[in-house]
């Protein structure tokens, strides 16, 4: 157990923790605006992979092609899901419990359909960068953890961009706070729904095209990850977006700590030994804000 | 400017408004008073389309709006400063007042526009930064009409702006009222439960009683009339 072993094991939960924090920071962004949780959140991570999959192998495209192809299949699939299934019923009578509902059969719907159409073998997807490095000798990191690495900072560095310089971030942020009296400043808040939840889809969809070469694709892939993003989002404060990140970037971490010193029957007890510790001490999250009433 | 014609609301199955019909003409101050759950913010979310009207029309500068969703609005000149003011609370003063010039496509008027909102409210430049939810009350408020002034209105909306305010805030804030009218030409909608005052500064009102129209005139005769007087005036 030397430096470079430590060191190996942090990046590595580093990497994990970015799929968390891609997956969390979406979840957050709906729960935000829309006020709902979207159980149908991991199923545009495993659209992502399963896309990506298909345009690489059955349609023979080069990479920088089949990824935004993956993206974008996701966002319009998550928009039309959208605006058949959860804009109708948006603040009806019953919203606190419809959408539980809804995007728990979506999940249902939308894996039995990968089941369907491209059955349950485990398929795989090659690493994007075949390369090892040993930056200063002192650990190494395969170019796929690379890629991954930077690819979510980028991503999480364009989505900050959108929310605080933008006129759509303050739409954005102008719905979580009050929706109902935002459209009275002009904000059109049934885009603002469509678009927030194209976004997090987008994201979801990114993190499953970044990591499926590292994991494999199933129809099934998307439930943990979804499990992991819901514990990061209410770890980091429900609605906040930078303590979805910064939760998800820590999980990672503990986990791949918690796999190598106890083992890896130990690492789901530790994500949600986490949470507990975290909302014992600050019920409100990481960056959640206390609200009285 | 803007004409209500006979609108009846409903919340679920029950009625709130009935055969309610008003009138505000281009410059005009027009004060609504009624006790509480008389139905004078239903009047407000109505016109907003914020509460959809069961039937009835209503039409602003001769066009129909009562079908047009609630955002596009603020396009026609109407901005509204709300009942419980409604600020952003997470936000800075700076960007609930920038939020209120969200439909400004020009920099340059949006900067004017702040300006001049920090210029009537002097109080609200020093506290720029500060986020909304931590301000007192009346700077909340001052903050909210500050808000709703940020596209230099046409036609502006108040539901209750003196309420829960001290005595020497609430002259403050109605004294700005009367000047924002002098000097932009801006045609007022006042909610009011603060009789007195709000009939002083308007020159017609209307008596809501429990969703019905029951009184309008000129507000000086109405700050004569027996009923009003007894009713709202404690007199
Ligand atoms: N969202 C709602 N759902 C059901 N009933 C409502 C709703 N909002 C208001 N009401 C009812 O409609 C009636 C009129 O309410 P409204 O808010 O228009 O009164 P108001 O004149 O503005 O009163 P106040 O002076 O207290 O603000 C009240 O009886 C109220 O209980
Ligand atoms: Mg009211």
């Amino acid at each position: 157990m030397n430096f470079s072993y430590w060191m190996e094991l942090i990046m590595s939960g580093v990497v994990t923790g970015a799929c968390y924090a891609l997956i969390g920071a979406g979840l957050s962004l709906i729960w935000g605006t829309l006020k709902m949780v979207n159980l149908a959140h991991g199923e545009f991570y495993m659209l992502g992979a399963y896309i990506l999959w298909v345009s690489l192998t059955v349609g023979n495209m080069p990479l920088l092609i089949a990824i935004p192809i993956a993206a974008v299949s996701v966002v319009v699939i998550a928009a039309l899901l959208h605006m058949a299934t959860i804009r109708p019923l948006l603040r009806k009578p019953g919203w606190d419990m419809s959408p539980w509902i809804l995007t728990l059969g979506i999940q249902i719907l939308l894996q039995n359909i990968a089941l369907q159409v491209w059955g349950e073998l485990y398929q795989n997807v090659p690493y994007f960068w075949n390369a090892i490095f040993k930056p200063g000798n002192l650990f190494t990191i395969s170019g796929q953890r690379i890629i991954i690495l930077f690819g979510t900072f980028a991503v999480i560095l364009l989505l900050m961009f959108i929310i605080k310089k933008t006129k759509l971030g303050r739409a954005i942020i102008a719905t979580s706070q009050d929706g109902e009296f935002a459209t009275m400043m002009g904000i059109n808040t049934k885009r603002v729904y469509l678009v927030t939840y194209g976004i997090s889809a987008m994201l979801a969809a990114i993190a499953g095209v970044l990591m499926c070469p590292v994991y494999s694709v199933n129809p099934w892939m998307g439930t943990t990850v979804q499990t992991k993003g819901l514990v990061v989002c209410i770890l980091g404060g429900l609605g906040s977006v930078e303590g979805a990140i910064i939760a998800g970037i820590v999980m990672g971490i503990v986990e791949s700590l918690t796999v190598s010193v106890v083992g890896s029957a130990w690492r789901d007890v530790a994500a949600y030994l986490l949470l507990i510790i975290i909302l014992y001490v600050r019920p409100e999250g990481l960056f959640g804000r206390k609200r009285e009433g | 400017m803007l004409e209500l014609r006979s609108i009846n609301s409903f919340y679920g199955d029950v009625q709130i408004l009935f055969d309610v019909s008003l009138e505000i003409k281009e410059g005009e101050i027009v004060t609504i008073l009624g006790s509480n759950g008389a139905g004078k913010t239903s009047v407000i979310k109505s016109i907003c389309n914020l509460l959809p009207i069961g039937s009835g029309e209503i039409y602003y500068e001769g066009q129909r709006i009562d079908k047009i969703p609630p955002y596009k609005l603020i396009n026609l000149g109407i901005s509204l400063v709300p009942e419980g003011r409604r600020l952003f609370p997470d936000m800075s003063v700076y960007d609930n007042l920038r939020l209120g010039g969200y439909p400004l496509k020009d920099k340059k008027t949006l900067s004017d526009n702040l300006e001049w909102v920090m210029e009537l409210f002097p109080r609200l430049k020093e506290r720029s930064k500060q986020l909304a939810g931590t301000l007192s009350g009346g700077e909340q408020q001052m903050c909210a009409i500050a808000r709703g002034l940020m596209i230099r209105p046409r036609m502006i909306i108040f539901d209750e702006p003196s309420l829960g305010l001290a005595p020497v805030i609430v002259d403050q804030i109605f004294e700005i009222l009367t000047q924002i009218v002098h000097e932009n030409h801006s045609t007022i909608l006042l909610v009011e439960q603060n009789a007195q005052t709000a009939l002083e500064i308007s020159d017609r009102g209307y008596v809501l009683e429990n969703g019905h129209i029951v009184l309008e005139g000129a507000s000086k005769e109405l700050l004569e009339s027996p009923e009003i007087q007894k009713a709202y005036l404690g007199l």
